[in-house]
């Protein structure tokens, strides 16, 4: 028996008026930029919003059965962009058992296939920890799991292998592969590697939906995926022409720079690209680890100089964003000593205000009421109306529209909030730039803007980067960290402008390379 | 009942468990008063008067069944009907009610009529049970002047307060909710 | 701050045990120590005492509640104790012994409540909570489905609980990724209450969420039934038994001693 989902002429907010159809044990790769209604599109068929026009079919070898007749949840397995949402149990277990339970299995049975589940799923030994605190990957690889015990006939990943390392990835591709005979799946990325492995390809722009054959051919053409903004696997990794970034930010930190450092070393150092470029010398450290504890979690010993590029790379759960958020000063070391611009830091510090972080799935994170309140919400009131215009254009930068700029955080695209909360970030003017995977979830034109401006940021402050993947810093880096269970078990530093790292000990860590 | 009302209805009573309980795990420095009367009108605000009122039973039944829920000692259990202040929170539950009945979840002028009436329906059950218990439970000697002391003139002001934020943050989420089209 | 758990991680006999038995005790014992006195109150203690012997939480855990009870306890012996006429002069009284012994008598109860709450919540998941409760309303569900629907709606809140203070505590460390908070009283107070927005439309949205992954997982509303995790074994009889005696025994020490 094959089962089937059918769209006809389905419309529903930003879509329009789309059809297609999804088969029992094909793959599908749906890509487009950002806020182009893919994650609208995955909801819509796992049944969370119905179509404002148009009609959703489920066939069964070509009939039609109503929609009263299916189990959907049964049927229809969906895993969301943000994984923090979907989490309903109190600890991992009971998350990975919910819906088994539901299913009508014994309770001994239920705690075995959870166990092997949780094995499978790399989760074994956080059986009784909370959800909420398990790090961004471990979480995306909770909710797969617990969809998947369900063995439902359709799977919707929405970017959900986004957050994992090599090897994660490669497991996780392993066990649906192995249930994908009786699956249809479609997963929404951004990522061509991962997109060419499907069966087919989608492609959404602006609501409208292009379906193709085989990836291979579409993705070889790179006049295709420029036009419709997807990321071609094996051009370079960022295209340049995004140039907007970098004039407005670094004038934008230009003016800063010269009122930071009055006297300027601008006129030492002759040519005006070399201004902000401190000597190796010169550098003060900004922050320093001295035998920082944080639990099991992290233990470390390290300096980090000022103006320095600092890519920290490691295996899901290693701790890198545990670094980070003890480097922002959100969590204190249980052992040694943490200090920032020389000195400790403790509750009570203020070095917080140099330092800003942008977390992981930091839409999730929007306190703000509309994009503009959240981006601009160091200006008093007189400011804000004073710079209007200013700030549109600040927002454009960061390719947020005017229309979106009253928009209410909430509804936004996964990767639009990405961009409101980079552009609140840089708008505080930091010292300190702490980055946890800026780029998941952006689109072409987004990763580029990205890269462009950190190759504009690089020098004139501090920046911490998180990253799997090895090849989006390979330029930009001077210095690189990788972490595993909580320890630095690597590190170099670049000499005179390179980095010389064997991919090979990367890729052995899970690193992508 | 539907499972969007369901889980609303169950936030709104975690956030009174939680709103009842911020005083005991958060230090009192941080929230110097009780902030439920805030989270009761809210709930009435947001949820109007079925599944308002219905969020707040829930909350007082987990904090009878001995769940210590409460703001004040000893914070669950049976015998806190015998506490003179158990009045104010089967007043809650009514006042949760008629907020949300009175509420046309359109103006703040509105708002702030429905939480109005809210308190007096609240002081006016309070108050009630308060007498009731000291005269027949303690058997203490009561007057109406020493009710009044002891269980409205020293909290009058303060909820008058808290219901202005409640009626100001209530109105302001439904207008969004509004705006938003959901 | 707000990330304090209650709940105490472990593998003990009072983790294990059934949530029924939990909620019954928990019940139980709190009616009885909000209802007895002197004798009964003496009983209780001795058990309790016992019980806390056995259990593998630290003194530590225990630190803020005996020190709020003792706080606590001090202002209702000086409340009670002070004794006046009628009407609004209450500074015209005095000192009466019957007061002070009442108020203390109440301080003992608040603090074994304390305790008795402290130690469930430290050896039981909320969602065991929801579990235990859930199965003191099935008998209703016969009488009227909308006993099921109140059950779900208790096990749904206890839910919440947990996941809310998360939400609170992650809102809480964004605000603080944006700056630092103003160290005046009076500006914490401020800022804590401009994150009230933000809490609740998170909570609802959460709401949302959870009602659709509810869904998604195959709840069916009206329907519900209560989701066991654990299976009945002896130590919960004998749970039960020694729970019979205990409260037996206190109820007798009081009225027929
Ligand atoms: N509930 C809503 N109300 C109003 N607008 C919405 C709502 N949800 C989404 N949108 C808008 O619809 C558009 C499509 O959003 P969607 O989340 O489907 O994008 P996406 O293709 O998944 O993008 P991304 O790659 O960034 O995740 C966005 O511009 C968003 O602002
Ligand atoms: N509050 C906490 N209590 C206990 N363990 C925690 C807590 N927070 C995080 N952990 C654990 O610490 C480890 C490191 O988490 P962290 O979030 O730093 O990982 P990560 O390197 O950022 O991983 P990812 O790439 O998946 O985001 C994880 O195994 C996680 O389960
Ligand atoms: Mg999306
Ligand atoms: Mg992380």
């Amino acid at each position: 028996m094959m089962k089937s989902l059918e769209g006809k002429a389905i419309s529903l907010g930003m879509i329009q008026e789309i059809d297609f159809s999804l088969h029992q044990g094909e793959v599908i790769a749906l890509m487009g930029p950002n806020g182009a209604g893919k994650s609208t599109l995955a909801r819509l068929l796992a049944g969370l919003n119905e179509p404002t026009s148009g009609k959703l079919n489920f066939l069964e070898d070509g009939q039609e059965i109503p929609w009263t007749r299916v189990r959907r949840w049964q049927e229809i397995g969906i895993i969301g962009q943000h994984p923090r949402r979907q989490t309903i149990g109190a600890t991992v277990g009971e998350e990975l058992g919910f819906g088994l339970l539901n299913l009508g299995y014994g309770v001994k049975k239920v705690q075995e296939m959870v166990r092997e589940l949780a094995y499978r799923m790399g989760l074994e030994g956080k059986l009784n920890q909370s959800p909420a605190t398990l790090s961004g990957g471990e979480r995306q690889r909770l909710v797969l799991g617990a969809v998947l015990a369900l063995n439902p006939a359709f799977l919707l990943l929405d970017e959900a292998l986004s957050m994992l390392d090599k090897r994660a990835q490669e497991a996780c591709l392993e066990l649906l592969e192995e249930k994908g005979k009786h699956m249809g799946q479609l997963w929404i990325t951004h990522d061509p590697l991962l997109a060419e492995k499907a069966d087919r390809l989608w492609v959404m722009k602006e609501g409208k939906l292009l379906t193709l054959g085989r990836p291979h051919t579409a993705l070889r053409d790179d006049e295709f995926c420029q036009e419709y903004g997807i990321r071609a696997p094996y051009s370079p990794s960022y295209s340049p022409g995004y140039a907007s970034v970098r004039e407005k930010i670094g004038e934008k930190y230009q003016r800063v720079q010269n009122l930071r450092y009055p006297e300027g070393f601008s006129a030492a150092a002759g040519s005006e690209a070399e201004s902000f470029f401190l000597h190796e010398d010169e550098r003060k450290d900004t922050l320093e680890w001295r035998e920082a504890e944080y639990g099991q979690r992290l233990q470390l010993t390290e300096k980090i100089k000022e103006g320095c590029f600092l890519a920290v790379l490691g295996p899901s759960g290693a701790g890198k964003s545990t670094l980070l958020e003890s480097a922002v000063g959100l969590i204190y070391p249980s052992q040694g000593k943490f200090l920032a611009f020389g000195q400790e830091v403790t509750r009570q510090a203020t070095q917080r205000q140099k330092a800003r972080l942008l977390l992981q799935e930091p839409g999730e994170y929007i306190i703000g009421g509309t994009v503009y309140d959240e981006v601009f919400y160091l200006q008093n009131k007189k400011e804000r109306k004073a710079g209007v215009q200013r700030n549109i254009e600040y927002l454009q930068v960061f390719g947020i529209p005017q229309e979106k700029a009253l928009a209410y955080p909430e509804y936004l695209s996964g990767g639009e909030r990405q961009r409101v909360a980079l552009a609140a970030a840089l708008e505080s003017l930091p010292e300190i730039l702490l980055l946890d995977e800026p780029l998941l979830g952006l689109d072409l034109t987004g990763r580029s803007m990205m890269l462009e401006l950190l190759q504009e940021l690089k020098g004139r402050m501090t920046i911490l980067y998180i990253t799997h993947d090895w090849s989006e810093v390979r330029e930009l880096a001077d210095e690189v960290w990788l972490v595993e269970k909580g320890q630095i078990t690597f590190k170099r530093r670049s000499k005179d402008g390179a980095i010389e790292i064997d991919d090979q000990q990367l890729k052995e860590a899970g690193v992508h390379c | 009942m539907n499972a969007q009302h369901l889980a609303k209805t169950a936030a709104m009573a975690a956030l009174l468990c939680l709103a009842g309980m911020i005083m005991r795990w958060a230090s009192p420095a941080l929230v110097p008063f009780s902030v439920l009367p805030i989270f009761v009108f809210l709930t009435g605000l947001i949820l109007g008067p079925k599944y308002g009122s219905l969020a707040v039973i829930v909350y007082v039944f987990l904090g009878l069944l001995g769940l210590p829920v409460f703001a004040s000692a000893p914070f669950g259990g049976i015998g806190y009907v015998l506490k003179p202040s158990f009045g104010y929170l089967l007043g809650d539950i009514a006042a949760a009610y008629v907020v949300g009945k009175l509420y046309n979840r359109q103006s703040l002028l509105s708002a702030l009529l429905a939480v109005l009436g809210g308190i007096i329906v609240l002081y006016l059950i309070g108050l009630t049970y308060f007498y009731l218990v000291m005269h027949f439970v303690l058997q203490q000697s009561t007057t109406m002047a020493l009710v009044i002391s002891m269980g409205f003139l020293p909290f009058i002001a303060g909820d008058l307060i808290k219901g202005g934020i409640a009626a100001w943050v209530g109105n302001q989420l439904i207008k969004r909710q509004r705006s938003s089209g959901l | 701050m707000l990330e304090r758990g209650l709940y105490h991680p472990g593998e003990s006999t009072l983790h294990q045990l059934d949530p029924r038995l939990k909620i019954g005790s928990l019940v139980i014992l709190g009616l009885l120590m909000t209802t007895v006195n002197w004798g009964g109150l003496l009983c209780l203690t001795g058990g309790l005492l016992i019980m806390l012997g056995y259990s593998p939480l630290p003194i530590k855990a225990f630190q803020s509640v005996i020190k709020a009870g003792v706080v606590l306890g001090l202002f209702y012996t000086l409340i009670m104790g002070w004794h006046w006429e009628e009407g609004w002069f209450f500074w015209k009284g005095y000192w009466s012994m019957a007061g002070m012994l009442q108020g203390l008598m109440m301080s003992w109860r608040i603090l074994l409540v304390f305790l008795l709450t402290r130690m469930f919540s430290a050896f039981t998941l909320p969602s065991e909570q929801g579990i235990g409760i859930a199965f003191f309303l099935a008998p209703f569900y016969r009488i009227t489905p909308k006993a099921a629907d109140f059950a779900l709606l208790i096990t749904l809140t206890l839910r919440f609980i947990p996941l809310l203070l998360e939400e609170a505590a992650l809102l809480y460390k964004a605000r603080l990724a944006k700056g630092n908070l103003t160290g005046q009283w009076i500006g914490k107070i401020k800022d804590l209450a401009a994150l009230l927005l933000p809490l609740l439309r998170i909570a609802l949205r959460r709401a949302e969420e959870l009602a659709e992954n509810l869904v998604a997982r195959g709840y069916v509303s009206g329907s519900y039934r209560v989701l066991g995790t654990k299976e009945w074994e002896s130590k919960d009889s004998w749970g039960v038994v020694i729970l019979a005696l205990w409260s037996i025994g206190a109820l007798i020490i009081e009225f027929v001693l």
